[in-house]
C-alpha cells in the first residue's frame, strides 16, 4: 500500500509528510529576530502587552514556523545553544561523551532541518552533523553488539531517538543470529503485538 | 476572531504526542475532542485570513497572513499524520490478529476505519487469489517439518473436527495452525 500511494504522492508532498519524528522534530524552539512587524498578532508572545509583534522584536518560535518565515524574509532566526559554534567544537572534540537527548531528542533530525534556513553558519552545522554522528557510530555498533551482559543505561540515555533506534536495531540482530545458530529460529512464535495485549488483559483480571 | 493563548498548531502537535505514546498493542479511540479544538483553530486560522485579504489592500498584512497560513499547513500535516499513523496500526494488526480483530480493537476503531480495513481486506485477499490462492500471510518463517504439535483451547478446523483441549497435543499441518500460533492460541512445541 505504501509503495503506490508513495509514488502517486512523489514530489507533491516531502517524504515525511506523515512521520511523527519529523513532526516532533520540528517542535524546536528557534529564536527570532522578526523583520517585519505581523499585525494583530501580538497575543502570540505572552510578555508582549502590545497588540501587534512589532518587527525587532525577539520571540522564540517552533521550527516549522520559523523555517517558513525564514524563508520568505520575515524573520531572521538564531541558531539553537546545541548547534552553537561552542558546542560544536565540543562535538568536534570528543563527540561520545555529549548527552545529545538530554539538548535535543531528535538531535539529528531537527539539525538537517535546521540547515535549510538561511543562516551564515548552516555549512557548518551540516558538516558538525556528519562528524557527530561518524564519531559516536562506532561506540554505538560496538557497545550493541558486544556487552550484551553489561549495564548500559548511562550510556544510552545520552543517545539521541535516532542512535537509540539503530542500538535496538544492532542489539535484536545479534540476538537473532543467537537464536539462528541455536536453532530456535524456526520455531513460530505469537506475534509480539498478540503478546503485549494478552499481558495487558490479564492484568485487568487481577 | 479570539485565539486561546499559546502558540498555533500546540493541540495539533499534542494529538500526535498523544499517538506516539500509545503502546504498539493498543488502539486508543480518536480523541474527537481534541479534533474538534484542532478544527476549530485551524478554521479560525482561515477566516482571519480570509478577513484580512479582503479589508486591506495594502501590503503591510502580508505577513501575518503567512504566519497564520503556516500553522494551517502545520496543523493539517499532524491531524493527517494522526489519521494515517491509526491507518499503519490498523494494518499492522491484520498481519498480526488475521482478518478478524479482537472486540477490544474494533470498539476502538471508527466506522470509516472499519470501511478501510474491510476494503484492506478484500484487496488482500483479491492479490492473493491472483497467485493461485497463496496464502502470503503464512510461511514467513521457513518450515522445517510440515507437522507441528501444539496445545490449545477449543477450535474447530476445517475438514475434521479436532478438540484442542488446554495441554493436549496434536500434530497439525502447519497451514492449519500458523494463524493460531500467531494469535497465541496454539503453541508451538518445536520439533
Amino acid at each position: 500500500m505504501s509503495i503506490s500511494s508513495q509514488s502517486l504522492l512523489d514530489g507533491i508532498i516531502p517524504e515525511d509528510y506523515f512521520s511523527f519524528d519529523s513532526i516532533l522534530a520540528e517542535q524546536q524552539k528557534i529564536a527570532c529576530v522578526f523583520k517585519k512587524s505581523m499585525f494583530g498578532l501580538g497575543f502570540l508572545d505572552p510578555s508582549n502587552q502590545n497588540e501587534n509583534l512589532v518587527s525587532g522584536s525577539k520571540m522564540e518560535l517552533p521550527l516549522w514556523m520559523a523555517s517558513y518565515l525564514a524563508n520568505k524574509e520575515f524573520v531572521a532566526c538564531e541558531l539553537p545553544k546545541p548547534y552553537q559554534e561552542t558546542s560544536r567544537n565540543i562535538l568536534l572534540a570528543d563527540s561520545s561523551v555529549v548527552d545529545l537527548f538530554k539538548q535535543v531528542m531528535y538531535f539529528y533530525e531537527t539539525g538537517t532541518k535546521l540547515i535549510k534556513i538561511p543562516h551564515p553558519e548552516c555549512p557548518h552545522v551540516s558538516v558538525s552533523l556528519v562528524k557527530t554522528f561518524v564519531g559516536r557510530f562506532k561506540k554505538i555498533m560496538d557497545s550493541s553488539q558486544n556487552c550484551r551482559n553489561q549495564d548500559l543505561g548511562n550510556m544510552c540515555q545520552k543517545l539521541d531517538v535516532e542512535e537509540k533506534r539503530l542500538f535496538e536495531i544492532n542489539r535484536l540482530s545479534v540476538e537473532l543470529l543467537d537464536k539462528w545458530e541455536r536453532r530456535e529460529s524456526n520455531i513460530i512464535a505469537p506475534s509480539n503485538l498478540v503478546v503485549q495485549s494478552r499481558k495487558r488483559k490479564r492484568d485487568q483480571v487481577f | 476572531m479570539t485565539f486561546e493563548l499559546g502558540m498555533f498548531g500546540e493541540k495539533a502537535v499534542s494529538l500526535v504526542k498523544e499517538l506516539h505514546r500509545c503502546p504498539p498493542e493498543q488502539l486508543h479511540p480518536v480523541n474527537e475532542d481534541l479534533m474538534r479544538q484542532v478544527f476549530a483553530e485551524m478554521t479560525a486560522l482561515f477566516e482571519a485570513n480570509k478577513s484580512d485579504i479582503e479589508v486591506n489592500d495594502d501590503n503591510k498584512m502580508i505577513p501575518s497572513i503567512h504566519l497564520r497560513h503556516s500553522a494551517l499547513e502545520h496543523n493539517r500535516r499532524c491531524v493527517l499524520a494522526y489519521l494515517k499513523q491509526r491507518l499503519n496500526k490498523i494494518t499492522q494488526f491484520r498481519w498480526d490478529h488475521g482478518a478478524v480483530l479482537p472486540e477490544e480493537i474494533q470498539v476502538n476503531m471508527q466506522e470509516h476505519e472499519k470501511q478501510w480495513f474491510n476494503k484492506y481486506n478484500k484487496s488482500l485477499a483479491n492479490y492473493m487469489l491472483s497467485l493461485n490462492g497463496l496464502d502470503i500471510t503464512q510461511n514467513t518463517v521457513p518450515p522445517k517439518s510440515l507437522k507441528i504439535q501444539d496445545y490449545g483451547e477449543l477450535e474447530t478446523d476445517s475438514g475434521d473436527i479436532i478438540m484442542l483441549t488446554v495441554n493436549s497435543e496434536h500434530y497439525l499441518p502447519l497451514s492449519e495452525c500458523e494463524h493460531l500460533i500467531k494469535q497465541g492460541v496454539l503453541q508451538h512445541m518445536g520439533s
